[in-house]
């Protein structure tokens, strides 16, 4: 969760995800407003609960690797039509087909390091950094879905525990940070 | 999982009927163009041979591919590479009946010449008809083989999970024996029947192009096909957007790939500047084949490259299908100025597109089609007793 995140959290612990997206699910159709899911693994189906938007990386790397091609490009013809223009075995000063290897690999090396210092920034995943852990076993083997708390939370705790919660309990935002 | 016993193909009677009508048209004006145009007539056989033998090459490729890495994503789908190898004992025999036109097509096939020439000489022991003949047959009994080998370990399951498991690796290792014999005999095959047209010019880098656009034709014929199956509602819940997507990427990444190996091939015969290598895009840059070369990259790659870059339009049935036609009309235009220019040099015939090209590629693709067709009609579009059919109808992002 993020830090901006505030007040009170009901938590349900499934030890199996099928059952996991069943009670995400059933809790959507009521109309309750999930704030996370936590699992071990990657769990088809949660994006979908989360109404996540796409993500915004595929843009990044597109505009990142557009100003590699770019530079790449340009730097090849200032260096070698422009300032200092070599002859290289009679060929024309500005032959674009001999800058095409290194704009491309300057491409890629633009678009990938930019994707992934973008992600790891967004992601706010660095060095120091001080993960979110609502229960230790989200991490091991039991799967946990966030719902902020209201009105009708005995409705929800019923709910979830129809479904197969193995626990239900109550945390503040933030969670233990152990 | 629905639908799992509603899942046979049956040819339409209407298609078929349509099918063989544009047959019969296509075949007579093909005909016609024998007696009218018989240097056109040589070079549109051997082309439309080379391109057809290669799409059927793609689905063994494909599967073998497919086997090796024991995906289960292409279970879902995997009769259409399979009824696309249908075509091969049919390529065999087309071959050798555009075969008949060596002298027309071949320089090397004309003896008094090749005494004459330094260079051709020396190729004898490689570039000789009977060698050539013999190496075709070859080529078709090793890919015939493996076809039907692969073809049938697909279909039959056993059914205990332990013999399954044997049975899985049986499958990938002679899917990883048919990889090495396709990797060897298609090159040789590419350098047989397409490089050998200009005997004095060579490439080692041509087998390779040739293979990216069989590769790239091939996963856009997949896609058509299993697009126009799930349109008339075949495979309903088996494969699912998800499947289009990952064949969108396909063709996405193997359009670049083909773009990238043209490259290749150009940048460094550029760059040396070897007279008897730049001849070969001197060619092709001169006349009127100028605009057909340069178009034939826009359309086989920054056409596919820029619709398909975007996750939505993998994800677009229409744009797929759209990619998919420009990508097999694009790699027909690619062998078109593959093999065209340097016969035609000879015979003083300018680069020409006309009825006579247009028809007889119509002629083999309704051929192929056919062909096909009845193929995926002989059993259930799905293998009930395949274990990885539910894991991979199962795809998602």
């Amino acid at each position: 969760m993020d830090k901006k995140v505030q007040g009170e959290f009901v938590i349900g612990v499934f030890d199996d995800e099928e059952k996991l997206v069943k009670a995400g699910t059933l809790v959507k159709r009521d109309n309750f407003h999930i704030q996370d899911f936590f699992t071990p693994f990657p769990v088809h189906g949660l994006d979908e609960l989360l109404d996540i938007k796409r993500s915004r990386l595929p843009f990044v790397t597109f505009v990142a690797g557009g100003m590699g091609l770019i530079l790449a490009l340009a730097f090849q013809v200032w260096t070698s039509a422009v300032d200092w223009p070599i002859n290289v075995g009679g060929k024309p000063m500005l032959s674009i087909p001999a800058f095409i290897p290194i704009t491309f690999e300057l491409m890629v090396l633009c678009g990938a390091l930019t994707t992934v210092a973008a992600f790891l920034f967004r992601a706010k995943l660095f060095p120091g950094q001080i993960p979110v852990t609502i229960d230790r076993r989200q991490l091991d083997d039991q799967f946990l879905i966030v719902i902020p708390s209201g009105e009708k939370n005995a409705e929800l705790e019923k709910l979830l525990r129809d479904n197969g919660a193995v626990k239900v309990e109550k945390q503040m935002a933030g969670g233990r940070n152990e | 999982m629905k639908n799992l016993n509603d899942s046979s193909y049956e040819i339409n009677p209407t298609l078929k009927q349509y099918l063989l009508i544009t047959l019969g048209v296509c075949a007579l004006i093909t005909a016609v163009s024998y007696f009218h145009a018989p240097v056109r007539f040589w070079v549109n056989i051997l082309i439309n041979n080379f391109y057809f033998v290669s799409l059927a090459l793609s689905g063994l490729f494909f599967l073998a591919l497919q086997n090796i890495t024991n995906s289960s994503w292409m279970r879902t789908y995997q009769r259409i590479p399979q009824a696309m190898t249908a075509f091969l004992p049919w390529g065999l025999g087309l071959m050798l009946l555009g075969f008949l036109g060596h002298h027309t097509l071949y320089e090397w096939t004309h003896t008094a010449e090749v005494l004459k020439d330094p260079v051709l000489i020396k190729k004898t022991a490689y570039l000789n008809v009977t060698f050539f003949l013999i190496r075709l047959v070859v080529y078709f009994a090793l890919w015939i083989t493996a076809s039907r080998l692969i073809n049938v370990l697909m279909n039959s399951w056993p059914s205990s999970p332990k013999q399954q498991e044997a049975h899985s690796g049986k499958l990938a290792r002679v899917s990883a024996i048919t990889m090495v014999v396709f990797a060897l005999s298609f090159a040789l095959f590419s350098y047989d029947s397409l490089m050998s047209v200009e005997p004095h010019w060579f490439s080692t880098i041509y087998s390779v192009y040739t293979f990216s656009g069989l590769f790239v034709s091939g996963i856009a014929f997949i896609t058509l096909s299993l697009l126009v199956l799930r349109l008339f509602g075949h495979l309903d819940g088996i494969v699912t957007r998800d499947h289009f997507h990952d064949l969108g990427k396909w063709m996405f990444g193997m359009s670049t790939f083909w773009a990238y190996i043209w490259f290749c091939q150009y940048m460094l015969i550029w760059y040396s500047n070897i007279p008897e290598e730049t001849e070969y895009y001197i060619l092709r840059d001169h006349d009127n084949w100028t605009w057909l070369f340069w178009s034939n990259f826009v359309i086989c790659f920054a056409v596919p490259f820029f619709i398909l870059l975007k996750r939505e339009s993998k994800r677009n049935y229409i744009a797929l299908a759209g990619v998919s036609i420009v990508l097999l009309v694009g790699h027909w235009v690619d062998l078109y100025t593959l093999v065209a220019p340097k016969i035609y040099e000879h015979y003083k015939i300018l680069a020409v597109i006309g009825p006579y090209e247009i028809l007889s590629a119509f002629l083999f693709a309704s051929g192929y089609v056919l062909i096909f067709l009845k193929k995926l009609q002989t059993r259930k579009l799905i293998v009930d007793s395949d274990p990885y059919l539910e894991e991979g109808s199962h795809l998602h992002q």
